[in-house]
């Protein structure tokens, strides 16, 4: 299987090898995967939690595990970007569910007061990380809302089904169903970007 | 936020309250749409408005943790050859090891870490205080708990001593803690906590 996860900019067969020197406990090679992936994972941190001092918190304790788990990662699960990512957003995530801060994120749905930011990819092509970045917004950009709003609120608010039911006010049925054919409509982006990423 | 408002959501969010009554159980059998996002967790998250990089304390912070880690770690494999030879599954610290310690911020008190569970937000740590040192005031995010094991500690009016235990939950404020004729001791604190203290000492 191609995994659609590979490395942001400038694909480099060498992040695997970094992440192994990682886990034999390689503090050069811990700064080399820092200054390559800190910047893209850091974004996602700041979309997901709002707060950049809050952010770099987050984004300290997700390379922290990445230094102490680097012996766990296997190439099977994606590439080391992906592993990355994966420790990052649930790190950002668990940060957003601590005191409930996510029912706000609800309220904000249910009062409609959470912006489409990635409905627009041409206003905003400037802020994304690279081109890739790009490709992405536009395909998120050619969903229809709900299905795009269904997606964001999983991916970088991480709300379950259930509560995006609520604060959608829309069946649980239906949310799921927002989900899978929008995510359908983003594989042919992802998997293009995947086999990029494989080169 | 409120406790009404809270209160409210809960109820938004509960089963009983959505649109479909048994909808709680169905999202757990939908693999299609979970693996889909997990496919694309990577892409999806390049989709994010790029910020300014992090600042550089961030790194920094985390090199000066892997140095002081790594430090602690030779040096105990050196002091505790008999620790290396034993059964996998065990591990032993001596608080006569001098490597490891982290200088708080206050004359006289420093701390080493024995370990770590950040899943369960816990570190439990050694504990030494100088004869007269002295921990300011401070507030607890999270259940502290210690145990002094040789020496004196004044907590307000009361004087603990070797064998004592104390514990103050989260949401308490500890008042000015002083040893007198100096102290060793173990301490049970938040992980996050520790965290901050360790970044804050090895940041000066």
């Amino acid at each position: 299987m191609n995994s659609p996860c590979m490395t942001p900019a400038n694909p480099d067969p060498d992040d695997a090898a970094l992440l192994r020197a990682v886990a034999r406990r390689d503090e050069g090679a811990f700064a080399s995967l820092y200054d390559r992936m800190s910047r893209p994972v850091f974004s996602l941190i700041v979309r997901v939690v709002r707060s950049r001092a809050e952010a770099e918190e987050v984004l300290q304790e997700a390379f922290w595990q990445i230094w102490e788990r680097a012996a766990d990662y296997r190439a099977e699960l994606g590439s080391p970007f992906c592993w990355i990512v994966t420790i990052a957003r649930r790190k950002a995530i668990d940060r957003l569910r601590t005191n409930s801060r996510h029912l706000q994120r609800i309220e904000d749905a249910q009062g409609a007061r959470v912006d489409d930011d990635f409905a627009s990819p041409a206003a905003l092509e400037a802020l994304a990380s690279d081109e890739r970045g790009v490709a992405v917004r536009a395909a998120l950009a050619k969903l229809g809302a709900e299905e795009r709003r269904a997606i964001a609120l999983a991916f970088f608010d991480g709300l379950t089904h259930l509560e995006i039911a609520a604060a959608e006010r829309t069946p649980v049925g239906t949310v799921k169903a927002r989900i899978r054919r929008g995510m359908l409509k983003l594989k042919p982006t992802l998997a293009r970007l995947g086999h990029a990423g494989d080169n | 936020m409120s406790a009404k408002k809270n209160s409210r959501l809960s109820r938004a969010v509960s089963p009983r309250r959505a649109v479909q009554p048994t909808a709680a159980k169905e999202v757990s059998l939908d693999p299609l749409a979970t693996q889909s996002l997990a496919d694309a967790t990577m892409l999806l998250a390049l989709a994010a408005p790029a910020v300014r990089a992090p600042s550089l304390a961030v790194k920094s912070a985390l090199l000066a943790r892997i140095r002081a880690t790594n430090a602690a770690g030779s040096a105990g494999a050196a002091s505790r050859p008999q620790a290396a030879d034993a059964t996998v599954g065990w591990r032993f610290e001596k608080m006569a090891d001098a490597e490891g310690w982290v200088k708080l911020p206050f004359p006289g008190l420093r701390m080493r870490e024995v370990t770590v569970d950040a899943a369960r937000d816990t570190a439990l740590l050694f504990v030494e205080m100088a004869p007269g040192a002295i921990f300011p005031d401070h507030d607890h995010s999270t259940t502290e708990r210690g145990v002094v094991l040789t020496g004196d500690l004044r907590m307000g009016e009361r004087l603990l001593h070797a064998g004592d235990f104390y514990e103050a939950a989260a949401g308490t404020r500890h008042e000015r803690i002083a040893s007198p004729s100096g102290c060793t001791g173990l301490l049970w604190v938040g992980a996050k906590a520790w965290n901050r203290w360790r970044d804050l000492a090895l940041a000066r």
